[in-house]
């Protein structure tokens, strides 16, 4: 293959695919690498649009399939006859964990990668998640504030397209949104209470990644306004929910400066010891296990957090015996995910004669309030929840007993509105939540496949119960009745907000990346995937990692044309 | 085991009767006088009434679909044994297997049946809880169900919180 690159982009997910935009748009040559098959907007939709008794199966997974190839990612609510495409195959992509601590390592090999799956909530952090460190201690301090970000942050939530409202929270900065979407009777009513009852706390309609109103820049790219089906995960071609497939991609693509490498799995970054460069990575054709070296002046790691990570744990040279740009042995530990499945539920008991039109893509969001303005004494930092107001349909059968024509006959109303309320949470970033290459299992091609250890601990525990506590009272508070609180123990990696195993920090020592996601001991790697964070915030992460991306690559051709690279 | 059809002459025609079932179904996976007992409890918890009920949507067809192709042998072996415990709860009671008994008899025993796993003394008693939710999964999943006796609406275009329900009438299936 040619070979003439100004810079190699591994992985093509949420942030691999900014990396391609900016640097493109930037003037380099570049080269994605994806380790899955090539995936085409629109036509690899395979589900879209269609009704349930067009699916096959009616969209479930027939059941041997779902154990035997699906074990861990069934636990996935994105999951089923029509996406599974897009997930991968467990027993083919093994990992290992302690049996009593479990880690749900869920995950996307196509090109576009998760981007095509994910949830699409898109919150900024604020100034306070990233002095958080510094301050209470747990972690290394951000090399960043909130000001280095801020403008990135306007840059990619423009070209994106978020919707949300402006609120002025400290906690939750505003944002460069498109209209936000519209609340129901009970949301309306419940935000009433909660804001009239809790002075700190508010309920806001959640910010997410999709087109209310698209504008010239989105139409250009081919991207239509959100249709309100709320079958994302199958893929949408009005592309109104932001995807590498629906946005960076063909943005990357208009200026002619995006090569294409799928179904090739990167080995191990090649590093050059006597330039103190990474010159370029091997890769594996995943089809031919052929091995191929690419080389280029820049690398960007993209691969996902724990993808990234194995990759750069398995690049060993003379100079990193234990990873590339390893030299402060930080690579692989620190790992956290979002804490979450704490929460309650219940009725509400009016509205009876109001009913919805329409599948909105989004629910609601109470950003965090403790420890803002006042200093919780049972645990540091927070959480936020997410929740939402619904009226069930005929899915409450289950408890419903009786058969014939009374049941049929309930069942063509809906049933009382409900409303839910399920918190995200921070987890502190611990060392000692880590992952390693296996000194003998191989996957298939060859490469050692990662051990997991992640186990929540005392301060991820109490804020647990809290979150249930909470939502409980704020429920009763906002006149839900029979409230159901919950706090199951959904494993670590179930949030899908795994991160941290390669974080940025000031001190090359502590930490392995810069305040420009720059390897502090390689100076033309880059990682910019959410291995780089030094802390998890309670918000979802992706926003986060595309400005962070937007604002490295930009860094990046900058150093590149000073010669600094 | 495989490719027995059903005469409609031989299902009982139950108060809610379905004359007008199109086709006649082949049993992929369940003999006849299982797919027989399915289609009958299938018209029990979803008789046709002013719309379409669970025959008409083929639900007894889909579920002995998702039977055959679906299922693993373990779902398999716990229907068939489902279906057994119900003839024998039927025989206990009434001296018959279960399409034997009357309609009456039929909808006592199905009721009697009707506990949640959490009440069930073992997984035997919860089977009909289980079936029961098969049928109005594969009938509200079906077009019938979902967009005929309820409503279904493949591109709403707009989300609008607060409507009358009246403008609607009736559910979304999804």
């Amino acid at each position: 293959m040619n070979n003439d690159f100004d810079a190699i982009v591994v992985g093509s997910g949420i942030s691999g695919g900014w990396a391609i935009k900016e640097l493109t748009e930037r003037g380099l040559k570049v080269l994605l690498i994806e380790r899955g098959p090539e995936t085409i907007h629109s036509d690899d939709y395979i589900g879209e649009g269609k009704a349930p008794w067009e699916l096959p199966y009616h969209g479930a997974i027939p059941e041997d399939t779902l154990s035997k190839e699906y074990a861990i990612q069934k636990q996935c609510y994105a999951l089923n006859d029509a996406t599974k495409h897009f997930f991968v195959n467990d027993r083919q992509h093994p990992y290992i964990t302690d049996k009593d601590k479990p880690f749900s390592w869920i995950r996307g090999y196509q090109l576009g990668g998760r981007s095509l799956l994910w949830y699409r909530q898109s919150y900024r952090w604020s100034a306070m998640d990233f002095t958080a460190n510094k301050l209470d201690g747990h972690g290394v301090d951000w090399p960043i504030r909130y000001q280095d970000i801020a403008p990135w942050y306007d840059h990619v939530e423009t070209f994106a397209g978020i919707s949300g409202s402006k609120e002025g929270l400290e906690q939750l900065p505003d944002g460069q949104f498109l209209p936000p979407m519209e609340m129901n009777c009970v949301e309306l009513e419940v935000k009433k209470q909660i804001e009239r009852q809790f002075p700190n706390r508010s309920m806001i309609i959640g910010r997410t990644a999709h087109l209310t109103k698209p504008t010239k820049e989105h139409l250009e790219l081919g991207r239509g306004q959100c249709q309100n089906r709320d079958e994302c995960e199958r893929g949408c071609s009005f592309g109104a929910y932001f995807s590498t497939l629906s946005a960076t991609l063909p943005a990357a693509k208009r200026t002619k400066n995006l090569t294409i490498l799928t179904d090739s799995i990167v080995h191990n970054v090649v590093y050059d010891a006597a330039n103190k460069r990474a010159t370029g990575v091997r890769i594996i054709n995943s089809k031919t296990n052929e091995h191929e070296e690419l080389t280029a002046r820049l690398i960007f790691l993209c691969a996902s957090t724990l993808g990234t990570t194995q990759i750069m744990l398995n690049s060993r040279s003379n100079t990193f015996p234990n990873g590339i740009a390893n030299s402060s042995g930080c690579l692989g530990l620190n790992l956290m995910d979002h804490i979450f499945e704490s929460g309650a539920s219940g009725e509400y008991p009016g509205f009876k004669d109001k009913y919805f039109k329409g599948r909105r893509p989004n629910g609601i969001y109470i950003p965090r309030y403790h420890n803002v303005n006042t200093k919780d004494e049972r645990f540091i930092r927070g959480f936020g929840f997410q929740g939402g107001g619904k009226r069930p349909s005929w899915e409450r059968a289950k408890s419903i007993p009786g058969i014939g024509v009374s049941l049929k006959e309930q069942l063509r109303k809906p049933g009382s509105w409900t409303f839910s309320l399920g918190g995200f949470g921070e987890m502190l970033p611990d060392q000692r939540n880590r992952v390693w290459l296996d000194k003998k299992l191989k996957d298939k091609w060859g490469i050692p496949i990662l051990n997991i250890e992640c186990i929540l601990r005392e301060n991820e525990r109490k804020m647990l119960k809290v979150m249930s506590e909470d939502a409980k009272e704020m429920l009763e508070a906002s006149g839900i009745i029979n409230v159901q609180p919950y706090n199951n123990s959904a494993p670590p990696g179930l949030a899908i907000h795994e991160m941290g195993t390669a974080r940025m920090g000031r001190d090359p020592n502590t930490s392995v990346l810069n305040k420009y996601n720059q390897a502090h001991d390689v100076p033309n790697l880059f990682v910019t995937d959410g291995s780089c964070m030094a802390s998890s915030a309670c918000q979802n992460p992706s926003l986060t990692y595309m400005a962070l991306t937007a604002r490295a690559s930009a860094n990046a051709v900058e150093m590149l044309q000073e010669g600094k690279l | 085991m495989l490719g027995v059809s059903i005469p409609l002459s031989q299902l009982e025609i139950l108060a809610s009767s379905f004359a007008a079932i199109k086709d006649e179904i082949k049993p992929q996976f369940l003999e006849s006088k299982d797919f027989i007992l399915l289609t009958q409890i299938a018209d029990l918890v979803i008789p046709r009434t002013d719309t379409p009920g669970a025959i008409d949507a083929g639900v007894h067809g889909f579920i002995d679909m998702m039977l055959s192709q679906w299922a693993s042998s373990e779902t398999q072996s716990k229907y068939l044994a489902g279906f057994n415990y119900i003839n024998k709860e039927a025989k206990l009671s009434f001296g018959a297997n279960f399409i034997e008994c009357s309609k009456g008899q039929k909808i006592s025993i199905l009721k009697r049946l009707d506990i949640r796993k959490e009440s069930a003394k073992d997984q035997r008693q919860a089977f009909f809880v289980e079936l029961k939710w098969f049928v109005i999964t594969g009938y509200y999943s079906s077009k019938e169900g979902a967009s005929i006796e309820l409503n279904y609406d493949r591109m709403p275009g707009r989300y609008q919180g607060c409507l009358p329900f009246d403008e609607q009438g009736k559910a979304w299936s999804s």
